[in-house]
């Protein structure tokens, strides 16, 4: 009896498990193995979770890189604007080093004509190692041992949760694959809201910026052009997002502006030099930074403007050059100090 | 290495079998016991390979005492041994465990400014070094007989119970390796292990983690708890921890058996108790075992009068206290429960001097009292247990505050609202958008049914009872399967990541 249950029990379980991972492996919610199969549309919104199986798995030959900030954009709209097709890579408070791997990934099969690569300033002085290896990060979908895929493949939140999700909104006729990752349907942006969210920092001391700081920043612009270089195929769009004035506050009051302000500089300096490479700023979009009521909270703005930035690319009104972006970021001086002198204050009569 | 991952289910524990049955069957006994000693080694190093250094000192200091042991029986010597055993292990853990807390309580009393070390605490040190200690105790008693150093080794490190209990004897390990009949494959043994396993497995992961969340979050928010909820969560905290660590003790006695070997049981429903003192034989046996045989009992336990009962009594569990947690909760737990168990003993002793033993036992009365002293010590427990959680004293009383408020305001939907459930994501949605009011209700109905689902397996049967003759049917075999694939896939889920910290 006890080996007629052994048999039982090991045959049962086995047929369960081998059940379980067919259903992940042909739904793939993560994309780990391939492309959406036949019936499925693309269904994409867990950026730590998916971001890197899409950028693996799916055909395209444009990639827009960058953090929260570049999450409302819709790739159609890129794809329209440049006749590609765009897929995001996208991670939260994404260093330069953590942009790269997902780029390095792209061209390890893939042929690309466009890379839109939204350039936060804070972001280049992060250090130069990604974070892939953080706590609680999958790791079984970026590394290569096919043996920690069980993870994925015996995963209950996949199973009952991502898997039946997956289907449900591919089943949605007017879904918009387009909108991978936005999580601006969810929010409210307006004046109100940004103040709201805004934690005002107590004034501190100028943070330390001297040469190590100057070297990071260098190192990761560095790295940046020479990705650039290493790729003349492809046509690199850099663009400076526009974050409101309370982030410009918050980079003062923490003594951090002359460190955003050199990144700014040194990355126009450098990314202006390579051929391939154009650099839009929107930092001082006056109409746009001073409007709160474009914000979420200090630097997330709204769909609109993502889709106005897509709508500038294509331009040069905005577009940095070896010959004027000294004196762009000049008016981007003369803007942030203008704005800490008097807008500012106004949002803050008791301080 | 966890027993309830992926990489301990689907390798380790295949291969350890495969090897153990494989070099038995060739006749390699030594060969078999030293494979074995090498995976229970790489089961530990698993979490950090600098563990090792302290489990093989630790083993290799305390080999040496009962080597030592062999040269002279002289009662001065082996008192001498016996006294440098208990401060080497006493020391080793006071090293490893206690250093910060020692720091920090002369730093307080005196206004000192001594440095913390932050030592990483080895796993399972409680256990192993209480393991040794008896050993050694026993040698020096003559108790023991010096054994060869792979039966000593894989009596310490057999991995089953290596990091978490139960506190097994040299007398019930060492003789199983030893026997080699043993060493065959006892299919009768091996399924009863998968029952245990499965059982184990399901209690921490379907159970215990699901309940964790609960008290996770009870606990971080003491101020904002009203009654209602404070007691909940302090009801789930007692849940989590019995299924928690009797789960873990089902599955390391269910391997056991898949080895064939018969580790101790360590609970025998506890929460059906009904007083503080009969909690203790049900509740963790094995570490009550230890310190009845080697602490209580030396003392003189209870034979030199109620007042010496009651010291011994209190040294015991304050010992206990701190043997769980380098932390004045510990010890006051520890405290709490050593009166409790001084009350009993009191009463035991009162009642058996005026000779007012019980009768009629078995008629309504005596199972209505029964009945009002299991509540009652449930009651005791189960608060007591709050300290045990708490971060700090000063939490425990303020969640104490908060429990005895009197306040209501459906805190328990707050809490119910943390959890969730892949199981239940395909009805939370259909709910959330057809009847989005109900949507807080459901959630506290289904966290009130995983309670009450609880409550009754945690007075239900054992697992032992549960198993005990029954009979292996394919509907059986189905369950155990349902629950071993439910188990598998809920050891790993999905995280949210918090897109608003960018």
């Amino acid at each position: 009896m006890e080996k007629k249950f052994v048999r039982r029990f090991f045959i049962q379980s086995i047929s369960c498990f081998l059940l379980i991972a067919a259903v992940v492996i042909l739904t793939d919610p993560f994309y780990h193995y391939h492309a959406p199969a036949a019936g499925l549309k693309a269904v994409i919104s867990r950026a730590e979770y998916q971001c890197i199986g899409t950028i693996r798995n799916f055909k395209y030959d444009g990639l827009l890189l960058g953090s929260s900030v570049a999450e409302n954009y819709n790739n159609r709209w890129l794809d329209g604007a440049f006749g590609c097709t765009t897929i995001k890579g996208i991670k939260s408070s994404a260093s330069t080093a953590d942009l790269l791997y997902y780029l390095d990934e792209a061209y390890q099969n893939h042929e690309l004509r466009y890379v839109f690569y939204s350039l936060d300033l804070f972001a280049l002085s992060a250090g130069p190692e990604h974070h892939f290896t953080g706590e609680g990060m999958p790791l079984y979908l970026y590394n290569n041992n096919i043996l920690d895929d069980v993870n994925y493949l015996l995963n209950k939140d996949v199973l009952f949760e991502s898997v039946p999700y997956q289907i449900a909104v591919s089943m949605q006729q007017d879904y918009d694959e387009g909108t991978s990752y936005n999580w601006a349907q969810y929010k409210t942006f307006s004046q109100e809201d940004a103040l709201l969210h805004y934690e005002r920092p107590s004034v501190s001391a100028a943070a330390e910026f001297g040469a190590d700081e100057r070297e990071v920043i260098d190192a990761n612009v560095s790295l940046l052009a020479q990705m650039a270089e290493a790729h003349p195929e492809t046509e690199f769009y850099f663009f400076y997002p526009p974050y409101s004035l309370l982030w410009w506050d918050s980079v003062d009051r923490e003594g951090r502006l002359e460190e955003r302000l050199y990144a700014a500089g040194r990355a126009a300096e450098v990314l202006t030099a390579c051929e391939n490479v154009h650099l839009y700023s929107f930092l001082a979009e006056e109409d746009i930074v001073c409007n709160l009521d474009f914000y979420m909270d200090s630097m997330h703005f709204s769909a609109d403007i993502n889709q106005w930035i897509v709508n500038q690319l294509n331009g040069s009104e905005y577009l940095l050059t070896k010959q004027n972006y000294e004196e762009e970021l000049e008016r981007l001086r003369g803007l942030v100090e203008r704005m800490i002198e008097y807008d500012i204050p106004a949002y803050f009569p008791e301080n | 290495m966890l027993f309830n991952s992926y990489i301990f289910i689907f390798l380790f524990l295949p291969v350890s079998l495969l090897g153990w049955y494989g070099l038995n069957k060739l006749k390699k006994y030594h060969m078999a016991q030293i494979f074995l000693i090498a995976m229970s080694l790489w089961f530990y190093a698993y979490f950090n390979i600098n563990y090792l250094a302290v489990i093989l000192l630790s083993c290799a200091v305390n080999y040496l005492f009962s080597f030592l042991l062999t040269k002279t029986e002289k009662p001065a010597f082996c008192k001498a041994v016996l006294t440098a055993g208990c401060i080497v292990n006493i020391g080793i853990l006071g090293v490893f465990k206690y250093y910060d807390f020692f720091i920090g309580n002369l730093n307080a009393v005196f206004h000192a400014d001594f440095t913390y070390k932050h030592i990483l605490l080895p796993l399972g040190i409680s256990f192993f070094t209480f393991q040794q200690l008896s050993f050694v105790i026993d040698r020096c008693k003559g108790r023991a007989p010096h054994y060869g150093l792979i039966d000593y080794l894989n009596f310490v490190t057999f991995f089953p119970q290596l990091i978490a209990g139960p506190i097994v004897l040299h007398s019930e390990i060492i003789p199983q390796f030893k026997d080699i009949q043993k060493r065959k494959f006892a299919m009768e043994d091996f399924a009863q292990g998968i029952c245990y396993f499965v059982f184990g497995l399901s209690k921490k992961v379907l159970l215990a983690d699901t309940l964790a969340k609960a008290v996770n979050y009870g606990f971080s928010e003491i101020a904002k708890l009203d009654t209602p909820g404070a007691v909940m969560v302090a009801v789930s905290f007692m849940l989590e921890l019995y299924f928690d660590f009797s789960g873990y003790c089902d599955m390391a006695i269910g391997i056991g058996r898949m080895f064939g070997i018969r580790i101790p049981d360590n609970f025998n429903a506890p929460y059906k108790s009904a007083s503080v003192k009969e909690f203790w034989k049900r509740w963790h046996m094995t570490l009550g075992r230890f310190f009845t045989q080697y602490v209580y009992i030396p003392l003189g336990g209870n034979r030199k009068g109620t007042l010496r009962t009651v010291l011994n009594t209190m040294i015991v569990f304050l010992l206990s206290g701190l043997w769980h947690g380098a932390d004045w909760s510990f010890v006051l737990w520890g405290f709490l429960h050593g009166m409790g168990v001084s009350v009993n003993a009191i009463y035991d002793r009162v009642v058996k001097k005026q000779g007012k033993e019980e009768t009629g036992k078995g008629g309504f009365l005596h199972r209505l009292r029964r009945f009002v002293c299991q509540v009652i010590t449930f009651g005791f427990v189960c608060l007591a247990f709050v300290f045990f959680r708490s971060d700090s004293v000063a939490d425990s009383l303020l969640f104490m505050k908060r429990m005895f408020s009197g306040d209501s305001y459906h805190f328990v939907y707050y809490i119910a609202n943390e959890l969730s459930y892949a199981e239940l994501y395909i009805p939370t949605k259909i709910i959330s958008m057809k009847f989005p009011a109900f949507l807080w209700n459901f959630h506290a109905y289904v966290y009130l049914a995983i309670l009450a689902l609880s409550l009754f397996l945690a007075l239900g049967k054992t697992t032992k009872e549960r198993l005990e003759n029954r009979k292996l049917t394919a509907a059986f075999s189905w369950k155990m399967t349902i629950l071993f694939v439910w188990s598998v896939i809920s050891l790993t889920g999905v995280s949210t990541f918090l897109y608003f910290n960018f």
